[in-house]
């Protein structure tokens, strides 16, 4: 199985892709949190923690198993990373701190 | 006579960010200037940093294959980026006063939330920062006539960048960004005005690419097509948002309204200009039907410097055409450089070393820039296909290091710091190895490096909690 051939940043490519595709990787870990816990008043550390799990897990396993599928990887690693801030959120106890 | 401004100009550019090093005396000044800089500043250094390699030469050579569906993440997604930030996001972070966006993600949620998403910013520059400086490599080269090999360009480029971003930081990538501003500014303009002379005109060059569909920007209506035209327009529109060289921006500027709206008038900026390069492209293929051609088979994105060396564009122009374009390269370098290393500093290594004086600090932030570009350019200058590519897999990275130390240091109660670092060890020992000796097994190889990084763990905590029992029975 030729993984590295197949992964999205596999060499080859112009320097258009190569920084287009540096962004997937921020976009499924660090955007939710961000903005979440900016605007969104209930995020806690357990939904962060779950959102970068999901986003980086569900990004990673698809773009190794079908990088070509209807559904992008770093889409459906984004919608992941959006639930996961909302499930362990919603999950978690109130927040001790008021923001 | 070409190489001779460009190494003037160099020279000169170098030696004003060299300068502003005077004003650097302590991390705040290195990461954030200080938090002094003026409006025309912070606009400036915005507009500089994205105005780099892909903007002169990696978007032209997708618009001239895909038309503007195929550049919806950059500019369009781009430029949004840098207005979603003004509007939203840069007037409550300005207020959190912090130096790094992981400060940010460690103040809100946690430790692990700040490492974690901190490697992953940290991760994603290293394919940005070696496209800038194989371009300073591919520019050095073509303006020397061959004199200088691309391998040598790539090593003074990333040295002489390297010399004022380690001394100055922050405050010198801002003054050179304003001074190269002005000749991106000034060198595009005047091109495109010579090239649309050459061209017969703007309203040529737009009713022809028109009438070729190039100007169409929502993608056919299929489902597939769609999903993956929204996929990359937000990787870049939302994934750039928390990026250190936005954030570093936006804490530099002197009040909370110069952030916010110094970063609406850079992406403003950046979207007006980043047409030139695409006219100019496309122009080309009207110039020169033949060369272009030629080009889009091999490599499209050597149509514009190609089009600008052609003997019926004067000298004068071909100067302010490498002047903007190395303008252009150099501020994305210093910017690139920059970031990740402040934040890995800042993020990954400052924990570990609580009571850190803040001068020492500052030369520990100076070490690590020198040695993410001594790393980057090595990767950049290796001719060995495998390890480019094993650096442009980098994000396994965190697959086989930082997964398992994460989750389990959430869920798991046992697990023990011992246990993490045997974790990452194993992990990426197991990795490496496999990649090196047979990549294309039964068993990938990230796979193998997480089963041992699961291993390392296992082993790890349990084996440390047995010592201590036996340590005080």
């Amino acid at each position: 199985m030729r993984i590295l051939e197949r992964t999205p940043l596999a060499s080859k490519l112009s320097v258009y892709q190569r920084v287009n595709e540096s962004g997937k990787v921020v976009l499924v870990s660090s955007f939710v949190p961000l903005a979440a816990g900016l605007f969104w008043r209930r995020a806690t550390a357990r939904g962060a923690h779950l959102s970068i799990v999901l986003g980086l897990a569900t990004w990673i396993a698809l773009e190794m198993a079908m990088p070509e599928a209807l559904v992008p990887p770093a889409l459906a690693g984004f919608l992941a990373a959006i639930l996961g801030m909302i499930a362990g959120s919603l999950t978690s106890a109130a927040r001790p701190k008021a923001h | 006579m070409l190489l001779w401004f460009v190494i003037i100009y160099w020279i000169v550019s170098v030696g004003i960010g060299i300068y502003a090093a005077k004003w650097v005396h302590n991390t705040r000044d290195f990461a954030v200037a200080g938090r002094r800089m003026p409006m025309y500043i912070v606009t400036a250094t915005v507009f500089a940093t994205w105005f780099g390699s892909e903007t002169v030469l990696g978007i032209p050579a997708t618009f001239i294959k895909e038309g503007f569906s195929g550049v919806i993440a950059d500019p369009f997604g781009s430029s949004l980026c840098l207005i979603l930030v003004g509007l939203f996001f840069a007037r409550p972070l300005y207020r959190m006063n912090l130096i790094t966006i992981g400060d940010y993600y460690r103040k809100r949620f946690s430790r692990p939330v700040e490492m974690l998403t901190t490697l992953c910013i940290v991760v994603s520059y290293l394919g940005w920062v070696g496209a800038q400086i194989k371009a300073l490599g591919l520019v050095f080269n073509v303006v020397s006539d061959g004199q200088i090999t691309q391998p040598w360009g790539m090593i003074i480029g990333a040295s002489t960048v390297l010399v004022y971003t380690m001394l100055g930081g922050m405050f010198s990538v801002a003054i050179t960004d304003f001074i190269q501003m002005i000749i991106i500014v000034l060198g595009m303009l005047y091109i495109g005005w010579e090239v649309s002379g050459l061209a017969g005109g703007v309203g040529a060059v737009v009713s022809h690419a028109a009438s070729s569909g190039k100007l169409h920007i929502l993608p056919a209506l299929e489902l597939k097509d769609v999903l993956w035209f929204f996929a990359a327009w937000i990787t870049m529109m939302l994934g750039s948002i928390p990026q250190q060289d936005v954030f570093q921006r936006v804490q530099s500027a002197k009040t909370e309204d110069i952030a916010a709206r110094s970063s609406i008038l850079g992406g403003c900026l950046y979207f007006c200009f980043a047409f030139i390069p695409m006219f100019l492209a496309y122009s080309a293929s009207l110039i020169d039907p033949a060369m272009v051609k030629a080009n889009l088979d091999k490599d499209s994105q050597l149509i514009l410097p190609n089009l600008i060396l052609s003997p019926i564009v004067p000298i004068f122009a071909q100067i302010m055409f490498f002047g903007a374009l190395l303008s252009a390269i150099k501020s994305c370098a210093s910017a690139t450089l920059l970031a990740p290393s402040v934040s890995f500093s800042e993020n990954i290594l400052k924990p570990f070393f609580p009571h850190i004086p803040d001068h020492k600090f500052l030369n520990l932030m100076r070490v690590v820039i020198v040695g993410f570009t001594v790393l980057v350019t090595s990767f950049a200058l290796s001719t060995d296909a495998s390890i480019y590519k094993m650096v442009e897999n980098a994000y396994k990275v965190t697959l086989v290091g930082a997964f398992v130390p994460l989750v389990c240091g959430l869920y798991w109660r046992r697990a023990t710091s011992l246990g993490a670092m045997l974790a990452i060890i194993f992990g990426l020992l197991v990795w490496i190895g496999f990649e090196a000796v047979n990549p294309d097994g039964t068993v990938p190889p990230q796979l193998a490096g997480l089963v041992a990084s699961f291993a390392g763990m296992i082993v790890g905590s349990l084996a440390l909690r047995t010592l201590q029992r036996e340590a005080t029975t």
